[in-house]
């Protein structure tokens, strides 16, 4: 039979073996000797206690603390790693993001493609371009930005309804423009959105 | 389920229930909580760290007060050194402080606070080497028979074994601390460690390993 390994000499020092093992350990000297060496080893190291400090040490480290954190702000609660600085900066990376994607977008491959030389094919475009990828963070692994917006996506943390657009919240914030503003607003708006507009550099 | 609190009835000395504590009375009682809101004293953990968290640091006080003697030993354990043990431990519960916001009580909170404490320890390791007592001989070469319960010889054996666990490598080291005196089973220590079991029992094996080589070692 074999020696224990690792993980059997580890049980054995927990008197937690297999019996099967026990029977081996009781009659292999080598394993014997070999537990018994660890079981040395644990026992010096438990008899060694840690020097109980000051009576007043206790006061003393308590009252450290104590002025220590008398600096500090008091602690947010339900706030994790997940602060309004952070989520507006994301939503930022994903405004950019999306602009630059749409901005960069390739043109519109032609609807058909034939191979020169060989029997015409028609390959559809769909076949022709892989499809994009789902909204998973392990999908793009090389792209920060990606994971992190996917992260951002997935996190659903406490501040989302600081995030979320609130219902009414356009009508809002146009109310409270001035007539003038208003005013250009309509302008700009009119401008946008007349047919034939052409994108100025 | 709170791993720390129940593996450790000893809270007063760190000692192993067996052993015998050469620093404190084992009948020593409860340590009274001294603070002006004695009235927090008799609220548990999770209270009062709703009670902190929504401003009160009185109430934080009296978890530092609750849990400042297992908190100074693990890092004790760790550093070998009284005035490190008090740094880390301060930061630990100064940390616990900032974060209290992100305890969610999924755990209890000694063991989100003790993982704070051996993070605070390994992190700490990472930029500071702890002192490296040289291991004496001892006087008597056979240490695994029977030996006499001389007082001299024990403190001068735990002198010998306190700085062979400083010469561990960190993760060795904190293994050996959660496992021997805390008797953290394997699976809590990888929880505490961010490690996994595999990798905890392999940290535990080599540390017994290179521990038996280091009490072995004579001087030339």
């Amino acid at each position: 039979m074999s020696h224990l390994s690792r993980d059997e000499r580890l049980l054995a020092l927990d008197g937690a073996l297999d019996p099967a093992r026990e029977t081996h350990l009781a009659a292999c000297a080598a394993c014997r000797t070999e537990v018994g060496a660890l079981r040395g080893v644990v026992a010096r190291v438990r008899a060694v206690d840690v020097p109980e400090p000051s009576p007043l040490f206790w006061d003393h480290l308590a009252a450290r603390v104590g002025d220590a954190i008398a600096r500090e702000p008091a602690p947010v609660a339900g706030r994790g790693w997940w602060s309004p600085r952070l989520a507006w900066a994301a939503a930022a990376v994903l405004v950019t993001a999306a602009g630059t994607g749409y901005l960069m977008r390739p043109q519109a491959p032609p609807a058909t493609v034939v191979v020169a030389h060989t029997a015409p094919a028609v390959v559809e475009p769909s076949a022709a371009r892989p499809s994009p990828p789902a909204i998973d963070a392990d999908a793009s692994p090389g792209d920060d930005g990606w994971a992190l917006i996917a992260a951002v996506a997935e996190d659903g943390g406490q501040d989302d309804e600081l995030l979320a657009p609130q219902a009414g919240q356009a009508e809002l914030s146009i109310s409270a423009l001035s007539p003038e503003e208003r005013t250009a607003l309509a302008r700009e708006l009119a401008a946008e959105l007349a047919p034939g507009r052409v994108r100025e550099g | 389920m709170d791993v720390w609190q129940t593996r450790m009835p000893w809270p007063a000395t760190l000692a192993m229930p067996g052993s015998e504590p050469r620093h404190a009375a084992p009948t020593e009682a409860p340590e009274p909580v001294a603070t002006p809101a004695t009235g927090l004293a008799t609220l548990d953990d999770r209270a009062l760290v709703a009670a902190a968290t929504a401003g009160d640091r009185a109430a934080f006080d009296v978890l530092v007060r609750r849990h400042q003697r297992t908190v100074y030993g693990v890092c004790y354990r760790f550093s070998g050194d009284h005035a490190d043990a008090s740094d880390l431990a301060q930061d630990a519960f100064v940390r616990a402080y900032r974060g209290l916001g992100r305890f969610k009580g999924d755990a209890a909170f000694s063991t989100w606070l003790y993982r704070i404490a051996v993070n605070v320890c390994l992190s700490r390791a990472a930029v500071k080497t702890p002192a490296l007592d040289p291991i004496e001989p001892l006087e008597l070469a056979d240490l695994s028979g029977d030996r006499p319960d001389d007082p001299l010889r024990r403190a001068q054996d735990a002198a010998r074994v306190k700085a062979a666990i400083a010469r561990l490598p960190e993760k060795q080291r904190m293994t050996v601390i959660l496992r021997v005196y805390h008797e953290l089973p394997h699976d809590a220590i990888a929880r505490t460690l961010g490690s996994t079991v595999g990798t905890v029992k392999a940290n535990f094996f080599h540390a017994l390993q290179n521990l038996r080589k280091l009490l072995a070692e004579r001087p030339s």
